[in-house]
């Protein structure tokens, strides 16, 4: 069973990237969930993650018969994806993120770890954020976030390090104070 | 106390509840319905196979020019047999062939009551880079008093005129707002003149075309004219693209101020007023529709603006040009 899903998907990006736009619509309408739940966790602002969605989108479909390996279909959507993101990110630096616009103030009157956990991943610089978003929440591995990112392996690690590092001392200080 | 990794489990559960709104949706349903044409990469066989068909064709075309013989005959049969360009569909084969009109018309098409597209006015054109408005031309041939047309559109009913602008058999692409729409024939045009109006009216009869849209822009000329998509900006009535090819998007919309209808473009930051309309006119108008279209094959986009309200339909095309919109063909019918 669990093959057959897999052809049927390999099947519709192969369609999609010879310019079948119904394949291509099909996939996008299944990565959308996962695609919004990335572009959320670094631009936040509804607006601007339909942006970056969309123009993803667009630029997908225009490169996807570039793509030279099917089975590497979403790391290199998220991968456009990630680049639109920053992209959004270095052109609206007036960006700020502040408690009130990022946690409904009924989730602020629930003070379980969960909330100040989240807080914490979203005062993250964005680099550190998105190893963490990329490795915890989206299993992916340290090869796929290295070329997502555009990065080395052996970076993607010190990075990931460095995010548990920096949750650690926010979660601690949190208990602490 | 929980460790960390076992916190980020459970903040993982939490991260996929999150659900897609419906805003966003809908906004990639509009993209996916109108993706533009996909640029292809040919895999190393179909260069292979190009390349061998180019070096033929070289070989061929050497020997064609220097063996003036039999050989020569018998290539030249060969090449005759060859379908040449833009033969292949049958609405190339009855159309007027390229370079006949040095002119390349624009025309508007709104649909009518069954949906369908089957006249066109005449917004105006451009050759070798100028503009033409309707008024640049001599038009030869007898008007035809705008109450004496037909009600029924198909009743053959061709009063045409002679003008160079329109010399008749021109395919016109049409494009909607995100993409070309399909291709159809125009005949020569008739000149009509409103009862109570100065402007003069050309339309021609197009051979019919269906779409999902209303309002269409058909261009007689063989450039793409939707070199960069515009994006559908929501939540106000604009779309924004990169009009020069430079790489920065401009952005157009309208906007009502003190009653007055707007319309702007903004690029880097900085607003410029295009067009301004009474606010007498607008109580009773239509939403403004926004084209962006290269309209003159010179790979820039022009912005065509379409206000209409019950007693007058205007349409101006306008070219950004030095950081200013310069209208550069105008449409008006009205009572």
């Amino acid at each position: 069973m669990k093959r057959v899903e897999k052809s049927s998907r390999e099947k519709d990006i192969e369609l999609a990237r010879k310019g079948d736009d119904r394949a291509f619509s099909k996939i996008i309408e299944e990565e959308l969930a996962y695609m919004y739940r990335i572009s959320k966790s670094i631009l936040h602002r509804e607006a601007d993650v339909e942006d970056g969605v969309q123009e993803t989108v667009i630029k997908a479909w225009r490169q996807l018969p570039t793509l030279r390996d099917d089975k590497y279909f979403r790391t290199w959507l998220i991968r456009i994806l990630i680049n639109q993101c920053n992209e959004i990110l270095r052109k609206q630096k007036r960006i700020v993120l502040t408690d009130e616009n990022l946690y409904p103030s009924e989730e602020f009157a629930d003070s379980s770890d969960r909330v100040t956990l989240k807080d914490a991943i979203n005062r993250l610089d964005n680099e550190l954020r998105t190893v963490i978003i990329l490795y915890y929440f989206e299993d992916l591995s340290y090869s796929e976030i290295a070329y997502i990112l555009g990065i080395p392996e052996g970076t993607v690690k010190s990075r990931l390090s460095r995010a548990k590092n920096r949750l650690n001392k926010a979660l601690s200080d949190r208990i602490g104070g | 106390m929980k460790s960390l990794e076992e916190a980020l489990r459970l903040e993982k559960e939490n991260y996929e509840k999150e659900q897609v709104p419906q805003q966003l949706k809908r906004r990639v349903g509009v993209v996916l319905d109108n993706l533009p044409t996909q640029k292809r990469s040919y895999s190393s066989w179909s260069r292979k196979l190009v390349t061998a068909a180019a070096v033929l064709f070289i070989l061929s075309s050497i020997l064609y020019l220097q063996v003036p013989n039999k050989m020569g005959a018998l290539f030249k049969e060969a090449f005759n047999s060859i379908p040449k360009r833009g033969t292949v569909k049958d609405i190339d084969k009855a159309a007027l062939p390229v370079g006949e009109n040095p002119y390349h018309p624009v025309v508007l098409a709104f649909r009518n009551l069954e949906k369908q597209f089957s006249k066109v006015v005449v917004l105006g054109g451009s050759k070798d880079g100028k503009w033409y408005n309707i008024t640049d031309f001599k038009i030869t041939g007898k008007y035809t008093a705008f109450e004496d047309f037909p009600y029924n559109e198909k009743q053959d009913f061709r009063n045409y005129v002679d003008l160079d602008l329109i010399k008749g058999n021109e395919v016109y692409n049409f494009y909607s707002s995100r993409k070309l729409v399909g291709k159809s024939k125009g005949e020569k045009s008739i000149l009509s003149v409103p009862q109570s109006a100065p402007e003069k009216i050309l339309e021609v009869n197009i051979d019919s075309l269906k779409a999902d849209d209303d309002f269409l822009v058909g261009i007689n000329g063989g450039w793409n004219s939707l070199p960069r998509v515009p994006l559908v900006m929501l939540g106000f009535n604009g779309c924004k693209v990169d009009l020069e090819g430079d790489g920065i998007e401009e952005a157009v919309y309208s906007q009502l101020v003190k009653g007055n209808l707007k319309f702007f473009l903004e690029k880097n930051g900085k607003e410029i007023l295009i067009k301004e309309v009474s606010n007498e006119l607008v109580d009773v108008m239509q939403t403004p529709k926004i084209r962006m279209l290269d309209i003159n094959g010179d790979g820039k986009l022009e912005i065509i603006i379409v206000v209409k309200n019950t007693y007058e339909t205007t349409v101006e095309a306008y070219q950004y040009v030095n950081n200013k919109a310069e209208k550069v063909l105008r449409y008006y019918v009205g009572e």
